[in-house]
């Protein structure tokens, strides 16, 4: 599927590149430091869930949306730039919209799991906006992680009347197609691994950065040679620079969260499996009743196709389907495409399933 | 030709098929100079492979291929289900139906609207003249 293409620059573009360049030294980086505009509507421990609002755009449809993001990155993803916003492209699309920020983990936080995040921090949040809204029930959209703790919150609840849609972005299902990550995680069984588990504490953000590079390593390479090739861009260089920016905020994974993740989700596939406890309750996918988008990059190095497409094929709830779009993990949500490829496609799919009675 | 010199869009719904299969199609359709509107992957169901090719239908301006196996009957019903019910709308005069089931093999639907192409997975290449037929 071919990528949208982009207007034709309106001076020469060495010339545009050098003006770029000389503001960049001489002002700084281009990126502009505007968000869209938001409140904190309800705090617990560190975490906080954030409701967005645009003046001119009323709410339209019944049906609230979530957005769960994954742990060990900040939430600003989801909110990068104006024009390049997920959170801000929903309320204009009339989606009342919220999100949940898990908040910067410190040493004391190092024996959170994912149980936590998926029996506490997400119920929790749900609730709040129910409450808030009155309204029935809930949209959930989650990238990455995110959408791994979405699925396995629909599967330990299977309560309808709390999340009526599902939409998950770049969230393996099946992680024994999860190349490279499933054999590295078969290393977690030696000893040595045992003992780093034992006393590293929270995962420091340099290793998950690295680690989240290397998954991708020709990137490396190849994103230097585009930031030269599209110097002239402006808008493609403040995008480059906010995700740059973002990049360099990594923050600590829980400790405990981070091996739990390791094991029994990457290394022994439990989720997929039926194998996966929380807390005393087991997870099972065969509950999940939620309709469900799965959107599946074709180009990501993270998430590999097979791994997330895998849900359309094992999640048994009657409204399922996959969108496979041509970008890569990051850029799902937050790329220069995901607005036409994603944003669109996921705001119509909302829609006809955000009125109070529907289904 | 649309302006930008690709052929009018495509919207392919994978009802089935392994990730080989759709890369393979991607390939083929846009080697044919089309450009790929959307890509859905679907069960093979009737009920969710039916409401894709409406939906797909409803976009207007692209060409639905449907990419399945044949072995599934409800892909076909579902494509039936969906083109008969052009049959009863005013805005295609021209639409109709599948009549039987063609075994392993892949058909065009002319509807008076967007065509529907159903690629079976092992005809894939069937794709090239399935489309030059679209009226």
């Amino acid at each position: 599927m071919a990528e949208p293409r982009r207007p034709k620059p309106r001076a020469p573009k060495n010339i545009l590149r050098l003006l770029n360049a000389f503001e960049r030294v001489a002002l700084g980086p281009l990126r502009p430091n505007v968000s869209t505009p938001s409140e904190i509507v309800w705090m617990w421990e560190v975490s906080t869930l954030m409701r967005y609002e645009l003046p001119h755009s009323p709410i339209q449809h019944d049906i609230p949306v979530i957005i769960i993001p994954p742990l060990m990155v900040k939430p600003i993803i989801f909110d990068l730039r104006p024009g390049n916003s997920m959170a801000g492209f929903l309320c204009k699309q009339g989606f009342d919209t919220y999100l949940l920020d898990y908040g910067v983990p410190d040493d004391d936080d190092e024996t959170i799991r994912v149980d936590d995040y998926v029996t506490d921090f997400i119920p929790a949040a749900i609730q709040k906006v129910l409450e808030r809204t009155g309204a029935p029930a809930v949209s959930l959209v989650g990238w990455s992680m995110g959408g791994i703790m979405s699925y396995t919150y629909c599967a330990l609840t299977g309560d309808e009347s709390r999340v009526r849609n599902l939409i998950t972005l770049g969230s393996p299902l099946n992680f024994s197609k999860m190349y490279p990550m499933n054999i590295l995680a078969k290393l977690s069984k030696l000893p040595t691994t045992q003992l780093m588990f034992k006393i590293m504490g929270n995962v420091p953000p340099a290793m998950t950065r690295n680690g989240f590079k290397l998954m991708a390593p020709h990137k490396l390479i190849t994103r230097r040679i585009d930031l030269v090739r599209n110097y002239w861009d402006r808008d493609w260089v403040e995008g480059y620079e906010a995700m740059s920016s973002w990049v360099d905020q990594f923050i600590p994974y829980p400790g405990a969260a981070f091996r739990q993740f390791v094991e029994d989700f990457v290394r022994d596939d439990k989720l997929r499996q039926g194998a996966l406890m929380m807390g005393d309750e087991s997870i099972d996918l065969n509950r999940i009743t939620a309709n469900i988008l799965v959107v599946i990059g074709t180009a990501d190095d993270v998430a590999p196709i097979d791994s997330v497409a895998a849900a359309v094929e094992e999640i048994p709830t009657d409204d399922i389907s996959g969108l496979r779009v041509p970008l890569g993990h990051i850029g799902l949500v937050a790329g220069s495409h995901a607005r036409e490829l994603v944003w669109e496609p996921m705001a119509e799919w909302l829609a006809e399933r955000s009125t109070k009675n529907g289904r | 030709m649309a302006a930008d010199g690709h052929r009018p869009g495509i919207v392919l719904i994978a009802a089935g098929a392994g990730q080989p299969a759709i890369d393979q199609t991607v390939q083929t359709i846009e080697a044919a100079g089309y450009r790929i509107w959307r890509q859905v992957i679907v069960q093979p169901r009737l009920r969710s492979v039916a409401a894709e090719v409406r939906a797909g239908m409803r976009d207007g301006r692209a060409t639905v291929v449907v990419l399945g196996d044949q072995s599934h009957a409800d892909i076909h019903q579902a494509v039936a289900l969906a083109s008969d019910r052009l049959l009863d709308s005013a805005d295609a005069p021209n639409a109709r139906p599948v009549d039987a089931v063609p075994a392993g093999s892949s058909y065009l639907v002319q509807t008076g609207g967007p065509a529907i192409i159903f690629l079976d997975g092992a005809g894939i290449a069937d794709f090239t003249d399935l489309s030059a037929r679209i009226a």
